[in-house]
């Protein structure tokens, strides 16, 4: 199969060729005036290159071959309206073939408008009626075939004048008057055509099928007027015609197929434009994207199709059904059936439809996953905070209660036995002091796994009594309005807590200061030391899991992002570090 | 002999804790294992020193500190705890609170100092 391009520049080349053939025998053996020459051959010019410009801007479309067709034809018959003044037999030949090409220009002409602007003829009406358009061509052609060379051959060939009519057959009734019989079956099919096209597709056909129905209308009246004798066959009106449809049509014929140029365009940006759009905003981008404003996107459910707000849509006959997605399609895109004559367009919107709502669904499925994990995180880090809190009143109530009791039990003991015994006197007094530091590191262990004065008396007073215990002085601002829920008071703490570890073992600082905020619900806390600073580089660089810090920091990033927190390590002016962690209270 | 009201929730703790204070001189009148159950016995009893742990399963033992104060007998208060002083707050606004000793130094000599020092 030749390609469009192929033919249309076939098609260019060999018209070109012709208009030279046409130049040449204007410029050798004209009588008329220049200015008539330059309009009979420029003017085909104009439809050639329409109708290349019309291949190129629809190349799956036959209408701009048509174009090229009909620039072709009226170059091949521009002889047959030359008044010729020459011997040479070429020129005889040539004006043989321009008066059989020259009932085709109207033909062409016809079968352009009609088919516009697939260039195809669909429906079996006017297909017929082309066809026995093509073969009226025919007959009148061969006809005008055989009086030309009649004519040429009945006596010495030393030139031409132009015969009337620009459709062919001169003044024959007969001819004329089969001319006006398409031409009044002509206008109907045109109606036709123009009420079983679709709303959008009208718009598209208004500007050529307006203009070409007037050349058409003029064309039956001329021929009425000639076949009653009311005019010879050489008029000015029928004179005017071909300027008059050559004046008005390519560039109808042109701006409708840019028009849908621009719709088909549009589906890139289209496809930009909905990378990211919300499912509820992808109505009105596909109504822009394919000028068709009463398009619907609709969505199946339990049997029948919702739109985005979960409406009822009923699925009218004269909306054609795009289905979107598999099978069974995930929606329907209910639109103008014009937008049936871009199948690449409407494939394209399908496509991308489908991606955006792929997109929205996996956007949303991710959101929802995301939200799970935040929330099971959560879940483990106030279960293990809990927990802790658990172990602490265990450890209290328990183990802390017998070692209490059992020196109770050692006093009651001591009042037994004889005072002046020394040796049982230092044996009690040994049993005495290993219970006091058996004590003093329970109570290490559980203040290590959760802080009583935490759960007693909330953030600010726990981070007081860690401050006090650093081997540094840890200056404590804190402006805490009320205690914030018991999950991030412990996040918090620990934070603070690994913070301050870090500065004690690794940052070589004399001071550190811990600040506590509340704004809005959102815990603010800032740890700064005035050490050798650096923290934040291994965070940042990845490599903080391998050095002594590192791993502790990760663990307080792990641990604030399960409060939806952020953590910031910089170094500090003029030297330190300053870690900044937020955690929100919900 | 000093009527003392023992409020713990620990039982053997509290049950070895009357016989130190009884062997030392002190009146053990009630003992009581929740806040609800001080506060009856303490009606009940008028003690003259309530010995009360801080951490107590329903009420804490500020509460039950503040809630003694209506009672007529107006009883002496003394915290206990076998946590360290500093994982309270401050309780200054307690009036029937003497002071706060930790179970871990809680003798009859350093009951005995304390109440001495009011």
């Amino acid at each position: 199969m030749v390609g469009p391009f192929a033919l249309s520049w076939a098609s260019s080349a060999l018209s070109g060729l012709v208009a030279v053939v046409d130049v040449v025998l204007a410029a050798t053996a004209g009588r008329q005036p220049a200015l008539w020459y330059v309009w009979e051959i420029g003017s085909p010019l104009v439809w050639v290159g329409v109708g290349v410009l019309a291949v190129v801007i629809r190349p799956d479309r036959r209408v701009g071959l048509l174009m090229q067709l009909l620039g072709l034809i009226l170059l091949v018959d521009a002889p047959a309206g030359f008044a010729l003044s020459t011997t040479r037999t070429w020129a005889a030949v040539d004006l043989v073939v321009a008066r059989a090409a020259q009932p085709f220009q109207v033909v062409v002409f016809a079968h352009l408008l009609l088919s516009y602007p697939e260039g195809r003829l669909r429906r079996p009406l006017p297909r017929a009626f082309v066809a026995a358009l093509y073969a009226y061509a025919a007959v009148v052609g061969a006809a005008a075939a055989v009086t030309t060379i009649r004519t040429i051959t009945g006596q010495p060939w030393t030139g031409t004048d132009p015969v009337a009519g620009f459709a062919g057959g001169g003044s024959s009734t007969a001819i004329n008057a089969g001319w006006l019989a398409f031409a009044v079956v002509y206008p109907v099919l045109l109606g036709l055509k123009v009420r079983q096209a679709s709303p959008g597709r009208r718009k598209t056909l208004a500007y050529p099928l307006t203009c070409g129905f007037i050349v058409i209308t003029l064309f039956a009246l001329t021929m009425v007027l000639v076949v009653v004798g009311s005019v010879p066959a050489a008029n000015p009106l029928s004179d005017a015609l071909p300027y008059l449809a050559v004046l008005t049509m390519p560039g109808a014929f042109l701006l409708g197929l840019l028009r849908e140029r621009l719709r088909y365009g549009s589906v890139t940006d289209f496809l930009r434009a909905v990378e990211h759009t919300p499912i509820g905003r992808l109505q009105p981008a596909l109504r822009e994207a394919l000028r068709d404003p009463t398009l619907r996107l609709v969505f199946s459910q339990d049997g029948r199709y919702v739109d985005e707000h979960g409406e009822h849509v009923p699925i009218d006959n004269d909306r054609a059904v795009l289905p979107i997605g598999g099978d069974p399609p995930i929606g329907l895109l209910l639109h103008d059936p014009a937008l049936n004559d871009e199948p690449k367009l409407v494939r394209a919107a399908s496509v991308a439809t489908r991606l955006a709502l792929d997109n929205a669904r996996l956007h949303a499925v991710v959101r929802q996953q995301l939200a799970e994990a935040r929330a099971s995180r959560r879940r483990i880090v106030e279960a293990a905070a809990a927990e802790r809190r658990r172990l602490e009143r265990d450890l209290h109530d328990g183990a802390q209660q017998r070692i209490l009791a059992v020196g109770i039990a050692l006093r009651l003991l001591q009042q037994q036995l004889d005072p002046t015994d020394r040796a049982v006197t230092e044996a009690l007094e040994e049993a005495h002091r290993e219970l006091a530091d058996a004590i003093s590191e329970l109570r290490e262990l559980a203040r290590g796994i959760h802080p009583a004065v935490l759960t007693e008396q909330g953030l600010s007073a726990a981070v007081r009594a860690l401050a006090r215990r650093q081997p540094l002085p840890v200056a404590v601002d804190d402006a805490l309005p009320h205690r914030v829920p018991q999950p991030v008071e412990t996040a918090a703490y620990f934070v603070v807590s690994e913070a301050l570890n870090n500065v004690v073992k690794h940052a070589h600082a004399t001071r550190a200061r811990v600040r506590l905020s509340l704004r809005a619900d959102v815990l603010r806390v800032e740890v700064v030391d005035d050490g050798i600073g650096g923290a934040g580089r291994e965070v940042a660089d990845g490599n903080g899991a391998d050095t002594r810090a590192g791993s502790g920091l990760r663990g307080l990033a792990d641990r604030v992002a399960a409060f939806d927190g952020t953590l910031s390590i910089a170094d500090a002016a003029p030297t330190g570090t300053r870690l900044i962690v937020e955690l929100t209270c919900d | 002999m000093v009527r003392v009201l023992l409020v713990d929730d620990q039982v053997p703790y509290r049950r070895l804790l009357a016989r130190l204070l009884r062997a030392g001189g002190f009146d053990v009148v009630a003992e009581a294992g929740t806040g609800h159950e001080a506060l009856l016995l303490a009606a009940a009893t008028a003690p003259e020193l309530v010995l009360l742990d801080v951490l107590l399963p329903d009420l804490d033992g500020f509460e039950v500190a503040r809630r003694l104060e209506v009672d007529p007998a107006r009883p002496a208060v003394v915290l206990v705890s076998s946590r360290h002083r500093e994982d309270f707050g401050e309780f200054t606004g307690l009036a029937l609170v003497r002071g706060f000793i930790g179970k871990d130094e809680l003798t009859v000599e350093r009951l005995t100092e304390l109440l001495a020092e009011g």
